[in-house]
């Protein structure tokens, strides 16, 4: 746990933040191709919601666009 | 008034879709729009093959950087400072999943929708890095009154702020820092009267502020030299 904490903090503060903030919508980026695959499944909003920790109503408001266009 | 691109910008595009289908790429990326750049026959062409930026080596570094581009290859170099391994973690995704914005796009559009669906339809698709560029440069070349936007200018957004940019001349051997400075003197902002200088001046640090924040909601990456723009706009 100890190594994992110092492999994951850079020396520089600039290299590692931009390296979070990279990571960060990387994120976002898997987690719309996630909910994406999960509604071709057939999965409902409550379903992703749950998984995700979310409510229905976040989930579906954050990706509803997206339906159609995949 | 503003006259949009000059006819030399859509050639290096032109000249990048053409790189990438020669070379097999899936995307068009930030390394291919620097081989369109360097593919040309205008005073770019010499600044950048005075930093050894020519066509040759920079084909040799996208056939390094596919499948996934430079920009990929710089976001891996990027977090694996912080333990992170990105082949493992996209290793469930598709080739083209960093290529998908995931905000939506804003209520009024001005057609930015459908800007992205015609990049998207190209073969092969234009990457959100050089998307994120184009966009950046033609607002640079407003920062800087120009009557029309131009090649230079995509040049300068990309070497002052575009990561992947940075990693293909990192792979060179390119001392950044200089062709920066090299395209400020070659290029400089053209004179204007008065007032449009005292209004250039005044709307200076909003337009960077902007045109940056913009770059990063398109690209998703934090740009490596913001304050760099300000060299190629002069107060």
């Amino acid at each position: 746990m100890a190594a994992q904490a110092e492999r994951s903090t850079s020396p520089d503060p600039e290299v590692g933040l931009r390296a979070v903030a990279r990571l960060r919508r990387l994120a976002e980026q898997l987690e719309a191709d996630q909910v994406a695959a999960a509604r071709r499944a057939g999965w409902t909003w409550q379903d992703i919601a749950l998984r995700l920790g979310v409510t229905k109503q976040t989930v579906h408001r954050k990706y509803r666009h997206r339906e159609g266009r995949q | 008034m503003f006259q949009g691109d000059e006819p030399a910008v859509g050639m290096v595009f032109r000249r990048a879709v053409g790189s990438a289908r020669r070379l097999g790429h899936p995307r068009v990326g930030v390394e291919h729009l620097l081989v369109g750049l360097a593919g040309g026959d205008d005073m770019l062409v010499t600044v950048l093959a005075r930093h050894g930026v020519t066509c040759d080596v920079l084909e040799d570094t996208a056939r390094a950087a596919a499948p996934l581009g430079a920009g990929a290859a710089a976001d891996a170099e990027s977090l694996a400072l912080i333990g992170v391994d990105l082949d493992r973690l996209l290793q469930s995704g598709e080739p083209c999943s960093l290529d998908r914005l995931v905000e939506r796009q804003p209520l009024f559009r001005l057609g930015s929708g459908a800007a992205r669906r015609r990049c998207a339809s190209w073969d092969p698709p234009l990457g959100l890095d050089a998307q994120g560029v184009y966009e950046a440069s033609l607002r640079l070349a407003l920062a800087r009154d120009e009557r029309r936007h131009r090649p230079e200018h995509l040049a300068m957004v990309l070497v002052s702020l575009d990561p992947a940019a940075g990693w293909v001349l990192t792979r060179l051997g390119t001392d950044r820092r200089g062709l920066l400075q090299d395209l400020a003197r070659t290029f400089p902002s053209p004179e204007r009267s008065s007032m449009l200088r005292v209004a250039r001046s005044l709307l200076r640090s909003t337009r960077q502020r902007d045109l940056v924040r913009r770059y990063q909601r398109t690209t998703g990456r934090p740009p490596i030299g913001p304050a760099d723009l300000a060299s190629f706009v002069a107060a």
